[in-house]
């Protein structure tokens, strides 16, 4: 929103600091101040002038030589100026703004400050120039020179008369979300007056009009919506209208507010000056002497003021008569009963909607106004007569206008004050300082709160009892967003300063600390990943379902937003791996093959709801390892090993060749068949998995161009493994046992369970053995593979000849033969 | 009359050492050793000769063919070390030899380590961590958080919807009431100096354009305290040590007015410190007031709505962004780069 810095030194007319330090001092006590900045400070030498003379230029067809009145003394050719201009609207006896020689306008192309001088124009002298309302700092428009009323006097320095310089000072709306009243010239005004102690200016609604006795024209507001809390309205007669006086079209131009007419101005000066939202209707275009206000009880179409025709919803509310709608309450009147040069007699309107039925319906007809936004904040409730007497002295000062019906004002349901208790000791309580009492009553009264009602009146048995640490503090109608006694609290502090604040810290009472096992999982583990040379890769939680498609995965199982951004951004990720591999697929792209391991931990989203009504969203651990060469181990397992040995977790590896299809993992599509599997636990006596692990399938690596390639993938639901294990000290009491690893790399003719192997070694009670794994999946789990034969050095015994012996138990057992 | 063989050598000697560049070099090589030099004259009239002088003269010309070759050899190297002096002046102390491309360690993304930082300064006060949800419902987005269906202050969070109306948290309060829950069953209501704190860092979602300041995804860190005689004061004395120590210098403090539904008086924290770089100063249009959270005591509605007695207790609140305070303290210029600048940004940073 904009605020001139003139317009409030008129409504603060002590205000004796300057812009910089207003605007900062807005900032630290009231409202975010975006930026200031300056205008019209670059422009020199603009006088009013008429056209008096105006001929076709010799050699153009589009410029015109006019002569032009600007009555100065200071000028040759008796106040007479000859000036060359190319405008198309220009007529004899046309009031204009004219820049004279030596003066300064901005430029039409740039806004860069321009100098005029006498110069030739195609061989004729023109001595300054007519200016449009962009060469002035007015908006945009070029097209045309800027227009004076035609009884606006000649030789008038207009930079002190209308187009003074002034500050605009940009404030941030989001900081004043929910303070309607700040929407406005006054509400600032008021701020100002509370930070520095000044007193506002009584707005004058001098032009006393007269009240006619009995009305000349009859009208009957009847108010038929909920959402309608007040309407007040006058009819005005013997209106003309024309363009406003200049002030008032640089106040609008300044605050982006497109000059319309004389009458549409006023209303619109008042909206930015009182906050109160008005709106015109041109009385003849009425039909029937009731005007009613009502909710739509069926869609219907409308063309609003800006010629667009919209659907109205259902239960937006209109003001109309009968079938007829003249505009959508407190949004946008219709282009119907719009005010028109022609227009003589009005009725003119001020009312106040219910905020959230103004948003609403804003957001159904798609249209936001100055007005909605207005409403939507929050308007003050006894704000609407002010501003019809507020309307009605300015018109009368641009105008002939005569109230020919008395004031309407319906107001079915009158709010009463409110009242917000008060405890002063609240303020070392909660906030932490001490502020003498009288400095918090003149703070509050600065703000426009009622104090008179101090003694609070506490019934102790039967007496009432005055508690002067109480006060009952009446709240202004325009301050709608005060309603507790915190509210206040922080009227107080902001005023008095908050640099005023001497920061403390609590006691810190010592107990044990709560430890999150996610936390401690991620530190481990991140940890682990690292010194083993894998590196964090995050991605977005929103994927491209396109992506899961083309991996092979079924993106069907995802959960999709809404309103995405964009479509590759349209679901909910409920693995990483393929955030991982995608990410893998980038990094080589822009950086060639390298070996490369990437992890990635985070929440995942499953379809499926949980007991509290959210999705399952299991924290995961995933990670890769790229490598250049093919490799037929499969290796990426012994991190996992390390998490799971770590958190002390009972688990079998169960092989995807071991499992039914019905229960193979969410996925398969990633991992290669013959050498990956699951991890399996019980939890509570069903089977659940923990993790998956295995090498790339060969599809996959086909997708991402990695044929020639080696890619290994892991990942682990960490809500399980914390769940079901717990990193716990573990003391090894056969630590003094000097151990001998052999790894035998076994092949089998036909397809065995490595895990079936192991499970026999073991059974054979082999002198010295002390364990017995498989330690590595060679091509295939089920018929090579590499078994880890730990001994018992101190057993002293003849390892090769027990490895020979092994060796033949399994040929004969398992036609198994080890691999030399 | 010919010139022998070792007056050639003794007049190549001498004309050589005087010879101080390439193109005088190759022209003296040519004089000496090309097709029309004496000595490849002389060696290609020796199959002329009579055998036994072939024999002597032939020795002797194939020595000093060795010989003019090693001086012109020595004279190029001679010359190329005098040239390349002037280039290596600069370098003279300086031996470099490739640097090892392979890591042998990963990295962390710098947001993780970050968080890893903040976490731990909290918890050493005695604050708990908590993580929220990627997807929660709208009373934990919204309602818990003193903003019912329809408030306008929803506005001002950009909120992504599932097919089913769940939401991709819009800020890390979605936690709040179910940590406030957790504190209202441990607050000991005799001892006056209890207190409860819990930080929340987590993936947050906004529906907006994406430039160098924003982005859909981003991580906040959320702080929750409640207690008996907690003050607005101590919130701003725990703001204060706690950035101090996460950005390893004294800071200032300014409080400037912001709106918040959850919060009851709410504030914006804008802080400072002593001497900013010329970057910090550029984009904070040269004040060096650098906005960080918002923050403020929580509403008592909110309280209430945890089974916790605003009369009785009083808590405070606040949120900031981990990308932005990163931003900051490392200077790093966009956003973007903690999710998009892949292992290349990740390895920039040094920590």
């Amino acid at each position: 929103m904009k605020i001139s810095y003139n317009r409030l030194k008129s409504l603060v007319p002590d205000l004796d600091v300057d812009i910089k330090q207003l605007c900062s001092d807005l900032t630290a006590k009231s409202c975010e101040v975006e930026r200031y900045y300056p205008i019209r400070f670059d422009l020199e030498k603009i006088f009013s002038g008429k056209i008096v003379e105006l001929n076709a230029h010799p050699s153009s067809t589009k410029l015109h030589i006019a002569k032009v009145n600007v009555n100065s003394n200071s000028l040759i050719n008796e106040g007479y100026l000859q000036i060359v201009c190319g405008a198309q609207n220009l007529y004899i006896g046309q009031i204009v703004a004219v820049v004279l020689p030596g003066g300064k306008v901005y430029s039409s192309i740039d806004k860069s400050v321009v100098n005029i001088s006498v110069r030739e124009v195609l061989g004729i002298k023109s001595e300054g120039m007519i200016c449009s309302p962009r060469e002035l700092g007015l908006g945009d428009s070029h097209e045309f020179i800027l227009e004076l009323p035609e009884d606006f006097q000649v030789g008038i320095d207009l930079l002190t008369d209308g187009l003074n310089p002034d500050y605009i000072i940009e404030i941030e709306n989001k900081s004043i979300s929910h303070r309607g009243d700040m929407f406005s010239h006054l509400g600032i005004a008021r701020e100002v007056c509370a930070i520095y102690n000044k007193s506002l200016k009584e707005l004058s609604h001098a032009h006393s009009f007269k009240i006619p006795e009995v009305n000349q024209k009859n009208i009957f507001i009847k108010n038929y919506s909920e959402k309608c809390k007040r309407f007040s309205g006058v009819v005005l007669d013997n209106l003309q209208v024309k363009n406003s006086p200049l002030w008032l079209q640089t106040f609008l131009y300044d605050m982006d507010c497109k000059p319309i007419n004389n009458i549409v101005d006023i209303t619109n000066f008042v909206m930015l000056e009182l906050g109160q939202p008005m709106h015109s209707y041109d009385y003849e275009k009425l039909t029937g002497e009731e005007i009613q206000i009502r909710d739509l009880m069926d869609a219907e179409k409308f063309v609003t003021l800006d010629n667009i025709e919209r659907n109205l919803d259902k239960g937006v509310t209109i003001v109309g008569n009968g079938n007829l709608v003249y505009g959508v309450g407190g949004i946008i009147g219709g282009i119907e009963t719009s005010i028109n040069d022609k227009t003589r007699t009005i009725f003119l309107e001020a009312a106040n909607f219910e905020k959230f039925s103004i948003r609403k319906s804003s957001r159904a007809i798609n249209v936001r106004t100055d007005a909605s936004t207005r409403f939507e904040k929050g308007v003050d409730i006894d704000g609407t007569l002010n501003a019809i007497q507020y309307a009605i002295s300015l018109l009368n000062d641009l105008t002939t206008c005569d109230a020919i019906t008395e004031i309407f004002d319906i107001y079915p349901n009158p709010e009463p004050d409110k009242i917000v208790e008060f405890d002063f000791n609240q303020i070392q309580r909660v906030i932490g300082v001490d502020i003498p009492k009288d400095k918090v009553v003149k703070i509050l009264k600065s703000l426009g709160f009622n104090t008179d009602h101090s003694a609070f009146v506490k019934v102790d048995g039967v007496n009432p009892v005055v508690n002067t640490s109480f006060l009952n503090l009446i709240i202004p109608s325009f301050r709608n967003d005060i309603n507790i006694s915190q509210d206040i609290l922080e009227e107080i502090i902001r005023i008095y300063g908050y640099e005023n604040l001497e920061p403390t810290t609590p006691a810190l009472k010592l107990k044990p600390i709560f430890i999150n096992q996610i936390s401690q999982f991620e530190r481990y583990t991140k940890q682990l990943l690292i010194n083993n040379n894998y590196s964090e890769s995050l991605s977005y939680s929103f994927v491209n379902p396109q992506d899961y498609s083309r991996l092979g995965l079924n993106k069907d199982e995802l959960v999709n937003l809404e309103n995405p951004l964009m479509p590759e951004l349209s679901s909910i990720r409920n693995d990483l791996l393929p955030s991982l591999v995608l990410n893998l697929e980038k990094h080589i792209k822009s950086e060639g093959l390298v070996d490369i391991g990437l992890f990635e931990l985070s929440r995942t989203t499953r379809r499926n709801i949980e007991e509290d009504g959210n999705y399952y969203q299991p924290w995961t651990l995933a990670f890769i390892k790229f490598s250049k060469n093919k490799s037929y181990y499969l290796t990426i397992n012994q991190i996992l090993f390390e998490i799971l040995n770590f958190y002390n977790i009972n688990y079998s590896i169960k092989y995807l060749t071991e499992l039914n299809p019905e229960s193979l993992i969410a996925n398969p599509e990633l991992f290669k068949f013959s050498q990956s599997g699951v991890i399996e636990c019980l939890d509570n006596n069903r089977k659940v998995n923990v993790a998956k692990f295995g090498k790339a399938s060969s599809k996959l690596l086909k997708t991402l161009g990695f044929d020639k390639n080696d890619l290994e993938l892991c990942s682990i639901n960490i809500d399980l493994l914390v769940k079901l294990g717990k990193p716990q000290s573990k003391y090894d009491n056969n630590w003094h046992v000097t151990k001998r690893n052999f790894d035998v790399s076994y092949i089998c003719s036909q397809s065995i369970l490595s895990s079936k192997i192991v499970g026999y070694i073991s059974t054979l009670q082999i002198l010295g053995m002390y364990k017995v794994e498989v330690s590595n999946i060679y091509k295939s789990a089920t018929n090579q593979f590499v078994i880890t034969l730990s001994y018992n050095v101190e057993s002293n015994i003849d390892f090769r000849a027990s490895l020979i012996e092994i060796n033949k138990l399994l040929k004969t057992e398992f036609n198994l033969t080890a691999k030399i | 009359m010919t010139p022998t063989l070792n007056e050639i050598s003794n007049e190549l000697k001498n004309r050589i050492s005087k010879i101080n560049n390439f193109d005088e070099l190759e022209l003296l090589q040519e004089e000496f050793l090309g097709k029309d030099s004496i000595l490849s004259k002389t060696l290609k009239n020796l199959k002329v000769l009579p055998e036994d002088e072939r024999r002597i003269l032939g020795k002797e010309a194939n020595i000093k063919k060795l010989e003019f070759d090693k001086l012109f050899a020595d004279k190029k190297d001679q010359l190329i070390i005098e040239e390349s002096k002037n280039d290596l002046i600069d370098f003279i102390d300086i031996s470099y030899t490739q640097t090892n491309q392979n890591n042998t360690v990963g990295n962390l993304n710098p947001l993780t380590s970050a968080r890893f930082e903040l976490e731990d300064i909290f918890a050493k006060h005695g604050f708990e961590i908590h993580y929220p949800l990627e997807v929660d419902t709208y009373e934990n987005n919204f309602e818990y958080v003193n903003m019912p269906k329809g408030h306008p202050a929803t506005d001002s969070w950009d909120t992504f919807f599932t097919r089913d109306q769940h939401i991709p948290i819009v800020h890390t309060s979605s936690m709040q009431n179910r940590i406030l829950k957790r504190f209202a069953k441990k607050l000991d209501v005799k001892n006056v100096y209890d207190f409860e704190g819990a930080i929340v860092p987590g993936r947050c979602f906004r529906r907006e354009a994406t430039d160098a300041r924003h982005e859909h995804t981003f991580h906040q860190l959320e702080g929750v305290a409640v207690g008996k005689s907690l003050k607005y004061t101590d919130m701003i004395g725990v703001i204060k040590l706690t950035f101090e120590e996460f950005f390893k210098k004294q800071i200032h403090i300014r409080i400037i007015p912001d709106y918040f539904p959850f919060v009851e008086p709410g504030n914006g924290i804008e802080i400072r410190w002593d001497n900013p770089s010329e970057k910090i100063l550029k984009i904070t249009k040269g004040t060096g007031w650098l906005e960080v959270m918002g923050c403020g005591m929580i509403h008592p509605e909110v309280l209430k709505m945890a089974e916790i007695d605003p009369d009785v207790f009083s808590g405070f609140a606040w949120g900031c962004g981990i990308e932005r305070l990163l931003m900051i303290r490392d200077e790093i210029e966009d956003i973007r780069f903690f999710i998009n600048g892949g292992q290349k940004f990740i390895r920039s940073i040094k920590n």
